[in-house]
């Protein structure tokens, strides 16, 4: 086996794949400032040159990207890493990197001995998209890493029942209530933070992980809920399906979250909704109901995106949360 | 070392009024002014990098030719990886230059969305741009 130096990268025109496009975030509070552009600071493989049957790694890191992509037979990937591929033919691996001012690109390239090299795949990464997965009890599997975050809105306007603005709290819009506080932030308060979220689902019950607050979820399939359910931040969970989609009926709660800038009561309830619409992306919905505070029930929904690439990382909100108000004091 | 404060005119003017949030409301972008952004080079004195957020301050030398430290908050640890910072990246003593929007309170305070290192590599920050 050949082992030249590691092969310096080089540009490459390249159609970027659908999947490796992404929107720009969304949420700051006034005129946003320019984010600084994506950077590909590494593309490299070794060896570069091999026989029939070996081995190559592909090492890569950028940053400031919002999505990041290795085509071929990779697909997206996080910011740094290596992944190990074996070439049939000489091969061209393009990294895409997608953020504030588009997309950028850097490829190296595999030399395959005896091998012409690998044709150019024709756009079809609609057609390719793998599909649904299931369960083996053939419903749809949920599982993977997700980001909802800012994708997720309240549709529609909030209505109060007569008598309960003295419910309504001052808030702002981005803030999420106890979440200031390192305290759960609710249902579904939970899934619209910035912080990814990881589904585990098996036949009989849902594992829901986030990465905010290092908050979980047990969400039993097909049982009913207990008599008496102890008042609870995230409240208590349980799931049916209705065709292809996933309905968690959450109550339970506590009184002490925000829902759309007002407290509520005990008798919130949550309906949510995921189904799994492609392999990439759940479509959630919410629906909260508390009628002695909302005249009419409140939707939330937006997508879930899947992120193969990532894990749900460690997040201690207590672990610095010291006493902010001396910070924000002007002493001039 | 030549420390110089990039402040924009508007943004000297900072609206001087106190947002109605809680204690500890670290998440909060209700205390800052996002309709003034500014500029900062200075030195780092300090970084905690450290959930909830990760801070820092740094020494600016103001309009007055005088030092003056400046506190800033990014997105926390696990965010800051996933655009590419790692948490040896930036320490004392070194040179930056940092973006973002300032307190409303006056205090120097900003919450940052780009830090740029001495060899010249912006990173973005927060998840809001």
């Amino acid at each position: 086996m050949s082992h030249r130096p590691l092969l310096l990268p080089t540009l490459a025109a390249f159609a970027i794949p659908a999947a490796a496009q992404a929107p720009p975030p969304a949420g700051f509070p006034g005129r946003p400032p320019p984010a600084p552009p994506a950077i590909i600071r590494s593309l490299t493989v070794e060896p570069d040159a091999i026989e029939p049957g070996e081995s190559v790694e592909l090492r890569w890191e950028a940053l400031n990207t919002y999505s990041l992509f290795i085509d071929p037979d990779v697909g997206r990937v996080a910011t740094r890493g290596s992944y190990t591929v074996t070439p049939a033919v000489t091969t061209s691996y393009t990294l895409t990197a997608t953020g504030a001012e588009g997309a950028i690109t850097q490829s190296v390239t595999v030399t395959v001995a005896g091998t012409p090299p690998r044709a150019p795949a024709s756009d079809s990464s609609a057609a390719a998209a793998p599909p649904v997965p299931r369960l083996p009890d053939g419903n749809p599997d949920l599982s993977g890493v997700y980001l909802g975050g800012r994708d997720l809105r309240l549709v529609g306007a909030v209505e109060l029942v007569p008598g309960a603005e003295a419910y309504r709290i001052e808030t702002v819009e981005g803030d999420l209530g106890n979440g200031v506080s390192c305290l759960p932030p609710g249902v579904p308060a939970a899934t619209m933070m910035p912080f990814p979220l990881q589904i585990v689902h098996r036949p009989d019950v849902v594992a829901i992980m986030y990465e905010a607050y290092h908050l979980f979820r047990i969400v039993p399939i097909g049982r009913e809920h207990a008599d008496y359910l102890p008042p609870a931040y995230m409240g208590h969970s349980m799931a049916r399906w209705e065709g292809d989609t996933l309905v968690v009926d959450v109550r339970g709660f506590n009184d002490k979250t925000v829902i759309a800038g007002h407290r509520h009561t005990e008798n919130l309830r949550v309906t949510e909704r995921y189904r799994r619409a492609t392999h990439e992306t759940i479509e959630y919905e919410a629906i909260v109901e508390d009628p002695d505070v909302f005249a009419a029930p409140l939707r939330y929904a937006g997508p879930l995106t899947l992120h193969p690439e990532w894990e749900i990382g460690e997040y201690v909100c207590t672990e610095n949360d010291q006493d902010y108000d001396e910070l924000f004091e002007n002493d001039d | 070392m030549m420390l110089r404060a990039l402040m924009p005119s508007s943004a000297v003017a900072i609206v001087a009024c106190l947002a109605a949030t809680p204690a500890h409301a670290h998440h909060s972008w209700a205390r800052y002014d996002g309709d003034h952004v500014i500029t900062l080079t200075g030195v780092v004195t300090t970084v905690e990098w450290a959930n909830p957020h990760v801070l820092m301050t740094f020494t600016v030398t103001d309009e007055n030719a005088q030092a003056v430290e400046w506190t800033m908050e990014m997105d926390p640890p696990t965010l800051l990886n996933r655009y590419g910072l790692r948490h040896d990246a930036i320490s004392a003593g070194m040179e930056v230059t940092v973006t973002g929007v300032p307190a409303k309170s006056g205090a120097r305070m900003m919450r940052a969305v780009t830090i740029e290192l001495a060899d010249g590599t912006k990173h973005r920050v927060s998840s809001r741009v």
